[in-house]
């Protein structure tokens, strides 16, 4: 699977030009953690940890390069080994 | 922390009720059903959503998360919620809708038949330092002076030297980066320019491609990568859902209304 994940690179005259056949994780991650529409008010309850949870995004987007054989495209929940967040325990000055 | 409510995916146009099937983030192991909580022709795409812990990003949450937003995205256009935002209850979805109809209407607009690429554009040397001074003769120089003396460079020289680099280093960006805009901005609504987070990183671009414009997008993709220097790499993907390009956020209070 790691094949597939990989840059798929080709030359185009002189530049380089490569496209990812599929979406790396963190392409995934640094959108869906760090971009989109947020609720604001009193209707999130979930994200009493979103700040932290936004602390630990770098951490997981640097993590994440070892887990690349990860693909969002035909993963399966829950299968295969967790995102860790290390901050979400530690990152107690957070909020 | 326990948490129970309507898990949110994104903001979509619906004049009925849809239902995407039990595809949604598990509760309990089970995938959740996703459907939309509707007002007027505004749907939000939701699932019921409850846990006994915090709602972390792990990858068994992530993964349908980004799943029904990529494929609602391949049907139609949706604003897509970022991770991890769930309302208590259907009435406060309702409510959430209810006092952003017309911003989310227009957003709705705004993105409409269009799609999210991604363009990073990186040197592609072992050093970039060297690449820099082998570019800028005055760096050169100064690099010879610092360092080719018998004496040890003293610290106000070796940060004079760093000021240097940096500052061709932002001039290169910045005159690449411009070029680059002139070449893509005929074929992009528009572009959102990212700070690199690479110091070989020359570029960071996202653009907001009508469907009907990929295309030419992906022609003027080709034509700029051949145009540029051999050392420059052009790393692209997508479609995304225009998650760069929001800019609507769900107030729950009355200000706006």
């Amino acid at each position: 699977m790691n094949e597939v994940l990989q840059n798929v690179p080709g030359r185009a005259g002189n530049g380089h030009l490569s496209r990812q056949r599929r979406v790396s994780l963190c392409e995934t991650l640094d959108r869906v953690l760090n971009k989109g529409a947020v609720v604001a008010g009193d209707i999130v309850i979930s994200v009493a940890d979103v700040d932290l949870l936004y602390l630990g995004v770098n951490l997981v987007v640097t993590s994440v390069e070892s887990m690349r054989s990860w693909d969002p495209a035909t993963a399966q929940g829950g299968k295969g080994p967790l995102i860790k967040l290390p901050t979400i325990t530690t990152a107690g000055g957070g909020k | 922390m326990a948490i129970a409510g309507r898990y949110l995916y994104g903001l979509i146009r619906a004049t009925a009720d849809r239902d995407f099937g039990p595809v949604g983030l598990p509760v309990v192991g089970t995938p959740s059903a996703v459907h939309t909580v509707r007002v007027g022709d505004i749907g939000a795409v939701v699932s019921n959503f409850s846990t006994k812990e915090r709602l972390l990003p792990l990858r068994r949450n992530l993964e349908p998360h980004n799943r029904v937003i990529r494929d609602i995205m391949s049907e139609t256009t949706i604003i897509p919620m970022a991770f991890g935002q769930v309302a208590r209850t259907e009435a406060d979805v309702l409510k959430a809708l209810r006092f952003n109809l017309q911003a989310i209407d227009k957003e709705l607009v705004r993105l409409d038949g269009k799609v999210e690429m991604t363009l990073r554009v990186l040197w592609d040397v072992p050093n970039i330092f060297e690449y820099l001074v082998n570019e800028d003769r005055e760096l050169a120089r100064l690099r010879d002076e610092t360092f080719g003396r018998s004496s040890a460079p003293t610290q106000a020289e070796m940060i004079d030297l760093g000021k240097m680099f940096e500052e061709r280093l932002a001039f290169a960006r910045k005159r690449d980066t411009k070029r680059l805009i002139t070449i893509f901005r005929p074929h992009a609504a528009e572009v959102k320019e990212n700070d690199p987070k690479d110091e070989k990183m020359v570029a960071h671009l996202s653009f907001l491609v009508r469907r009907d414009q990929m295309k030419t997008f992906e022609e003027t993709l080709f034509q700029a990568a051949s145009n540029f220097p051999d050392v420059y790499v052009f790393d692209y993907n997508g479609p995304w859902a225009p998650f760069s390009f929001v800019e609507i956020d769900l107030q729950l209070e009355s200000a706006q209304a």
